[in-house]
């Protein structure tokens, strides 16, 4: 158990160390995130009560498409240098490598959007600070990047790459989407925590469907 | 230890990759891999590091059966392959570190710091690895390898982008790792280099390998006749 | 090779037979819906059809099951021809739905539950295709399609219960409040039951002979490897 937790430490503090060092993922994350706010801001001269109402919408959105940007460059270094191969051979239990990187990307869309949220926020003249947009946005990023992580470990090893992640991401993500949305949509209202509760729970069993079986099928994503 | 690869047989399609192959190591000794392009010796590297499964095949450590998919036999390997494996935005140290950690070795940063030293990379230890020349990072590599103090050590090519320093370090650590009762299995096109530290050469001839021809001493033209007499595989299984 | 055989002609002629029976009764016997008129009758093709897709789906994700643990490649031939049919008859429902929902509901699309996750499926069914389309090594093509596969399979429960949360104007069949509802009468169900029942028989034989289209392409472009094997003397993927 020891040696498990110290593999998955050092196998995140590679990732973030080569992250804080390219800034490749960020860079491509923030910039997309940045432009698509202010495009949105043209799109839409609404009064204060649809503009609140539309945010999570909007906001997932631009988080979702930019989280695409960035974990399409996540497994660029394995798949380049061919790092798949040494982790497998040095770390016993592959799943611990899926979940390191599920927990660098997870940990990489949480940046995203503690900066995209006060640019929002600023720009559009709304209070975004409310803890139960935050949490579902947390819970949404974790859906995200479970399944987004699984994906892309997959189109890294394709000839489509890049153009493939979105393709195969979004219809899977479609729960995840529609429960953001719904459940961020009625905590910008003021609706009663009843009529939005159960959109949480559909986050939080995506979740943990989506993380279960990522772990059960890794092993058939790199072995050969 | 004594390890042996019994029947390994690996297909792609109905195309046959490999047909029953057999190979014996055993501590202290290394062997050259030999074969034209195409003729599945990185598939044969492959199956036995575990990473590719074999349709077929046994591997034996010390008369016991082992799987050749078995974490514990990945762990005991070491590979050096054709991609470096290292991380381009790290420095060489911290190359090093990672997988010393991923391999539970605390190797300090002292440790670490000899054993670039002894790669010959101890000045550009501290550099990002993306600035190290082609030389450097399969010296690095080759480095990274050894980090787990592996028991049985696989290279594929690894004499390719060294000069004549870097081959003669390599051979030097190959040569202390036979010493320390290591296995090694090679593979090259520079068969002339590798005579210096291969105990024997083995011929991969369109997936079947042949039987090993010792060096005992022999120069490279008398070695090379006799491998090259052995013939077709047809010829080897008659 | 796998060639056409009697029984083979037996299924196709049974199947056709089905569904010509299925027309005359959906025709001659089922009785005209007092409120949609003669247009209800779509209805008895387009549910088959949704069946159909969904059969296709649980099919192919039991087949990427059953792949991933026994590892045949004959099971990826069937994956992908599960996930084809259940493609078309997907886009066949949402057809003749249309051409339903016009005179009846006066609108070509609405956000329902079943329509909104049959087509994020079809969605999938082609992200499917493309996935496979970007891999050229024939095991990876059948490891990474069965994962997704099952990836998708696994979100489809959910996604329909989000998509029924959100909004329900779908006739409910089975009784129950709100608009666009029909009164079933027995021989309707019964036409419905014998229409699902002669559209799984077909799905059956446009499985088999898909499959086997597809085994028999495999076994055509193995062919050509290893006649390339020969004339070149080198192995593909050495």
């Amino acid at each position: 158990m020891k040696n498990w937790l110290s593999t998955l430490k050092t196998l995140i503090w590679k990732d973030l160390l080569q992250e804080w060092r390219s800034k490749d993922m960020l860079t491509a994350m923030l910039a997309f995130a940045i432009l698509s706010i202010f495009i949105f801001n043209y799109a839409m001269e609404l009064d204060p009560r649809q503009r609140a109402e539309l945010a999570p919408g909007i906001l997932w959105v631009v988080i979702t498409f930019s989280g695409t940007l960035g974990l399409n460059r996540s497994f660029v270094a394995e798949q380049e240098q061919g790092s798949f191969d040494a982790l497998v051979m040095a770390v016993p239990g592959l799943g611990s490598i899926w979940l390191a990187k599920q927990i660098s990307n997870f940990l990489m869309m949480l940046v995203l959007i503690v900066i995209v949220l006060p640019i929002y926020s600023l720009l559009y003249n709304q209070n975004l600070f409310i803890p139960g947009l935050i949490l579902t946005l947390i819970l949404g990023a974790w859906s995200f990047s479970a399944a987004g992580t699984l994906l892309a470990s997959m189109t890294a090893q394709t000839r489509m790459r890049d153009l493939l992640l979105p393709v195969l991401l979004f219809p899977i993500l479609m729960p995840v989407n529609m429960a953001v949305v719904k459940a961020g949509t009625g905590i910008m209202t003021g609706a009663a925590l009843a009529s939005y509760q159960v959109w949480l729970s559909v986050l939080l069993v995506y979740g943990i469907i989506m993380t279960t079986i990522s772990l059960l099928v890794f092993d058939y994503v790199i072995l050969e | 230890m004594r390890i042996e690869l019994q029947g390994v047989s690996k297909a792609y399609g109905r195309l046959s990759v490999l047909k029953n192959c057999n190979l014996v190591l055993e501590s202290g000794q290394l062997l050259c891999l030999l074969g034209s392009n195409g003729a599945g010796k990185t598939t044969l590297l492959r199956v036995a590091s575990g990473l590719l499964s074999a349709d077929q095949g046994k591997l034996l450590i010390d008369k016991e059966e082992w799987s050749l998919k078995s974490p514990e036999w990945r762990r005991m390997c070491a590979l050096v392959a054709h991609k470096t494996f290292l991380y381009q935005n790290l420095s060489g140290l911290e190359n090093l570190h990672f997988f010393s950690r991923l391999y539970q070795r605390n190797l300090t940063e002292k440790d670490l710091r000899e054993r670039l030293a002894e790669a010959g990379l101890a000045r550009a230890g501290d550099k990002q690895v993306r600035a190290y020349s082609r030389g450097m990072q399969q010296r690095l590599t080759i480095a990274r390898a050894l980090l787990s103090d592996p028991d049985v050590l696989i290279l594929d090519e690894p004499f390719t982008g060294l000069d004549k320093d870097g081959s003669a370090m390599l051979v030097h650590m190959l040569t202390g790792l036979k010493g320390r009762g290591a296995m090694i299995l090679m593979t090259t096109h520079d068969p002339q280099a590798a005579l210096a530290v291969t105990d024997g050469f083995v011929r991969l001839n369109r997936g079947v390998l042949g039987a090993v021809n010792w060096v005992n001493g022999r120069g490279w033209k008398e070695i090379e006749e006799s491998l090259y007499a052995q013939g077709t595989p047809e010829g080897q299984a008659a | 090779m796998l060639s056409w055989n009697k029984k083979l002609t037996f299924l196709a002629v049974f199947s056709g037979a089905l569904i010509l029976l299925a027309f005359g009764l959906v025709l001659f016997y089922a009785p005209v819906e007092q409120n949609m008129g003669v247009v209800q009758k779509v209805f008895y093709f387009h549910v088959a059809a949704a069946w159909l897709g969904m059969l296709g789906f649980l099919v192919a994700a039991v087949s990427a099951v059953l792949y991933l643990r026994q590892n045949k490649l004959k099971l990826d031939a069937v994956m992908a021809s599960s996930v084809e049919i259940g493609l078309l008859f997907t886009a066949i429902a949402n057809f003749t739905g249309m051409i339903w929902a016009r005179p009846v509901w006066n609108t070509w699309w609405t956000w329902d539950p079943r329509l909104t996750t049959m087509t994020i499926m079809a969605f999938t069914y082609l992200a499917y295709f493309l996935l496979r389309n970007s891999i050229d090594d024939p095991v990876k093509k059948a490891r990474f399609g069965a994962i997704y596969l099952i990836i998708g399979f696994a979100t489809v429960p959910l996604t329909f219960f989000s998509a029924r949360l959100l909004r329900t104007i779908h006739p409910t069949i089975f009784g129950g409040a709100g608009t666009g509802e029909m009164a079933m009468t027995p021989a309707m169900y019964q036409t419905m039951g014998f229409s699902i029942f002669s559209f799984s028989v077909l799905f059956a034989l446009l499985l088999i002979v898909r499959s086997r289209l597809r085994l028999n392409q495999q076994w055509l472009e193995e062919q050509e490897a290893l006649e390339q094997d020969e004339e070149f003397g080198e192995v593909a993927n050495g």
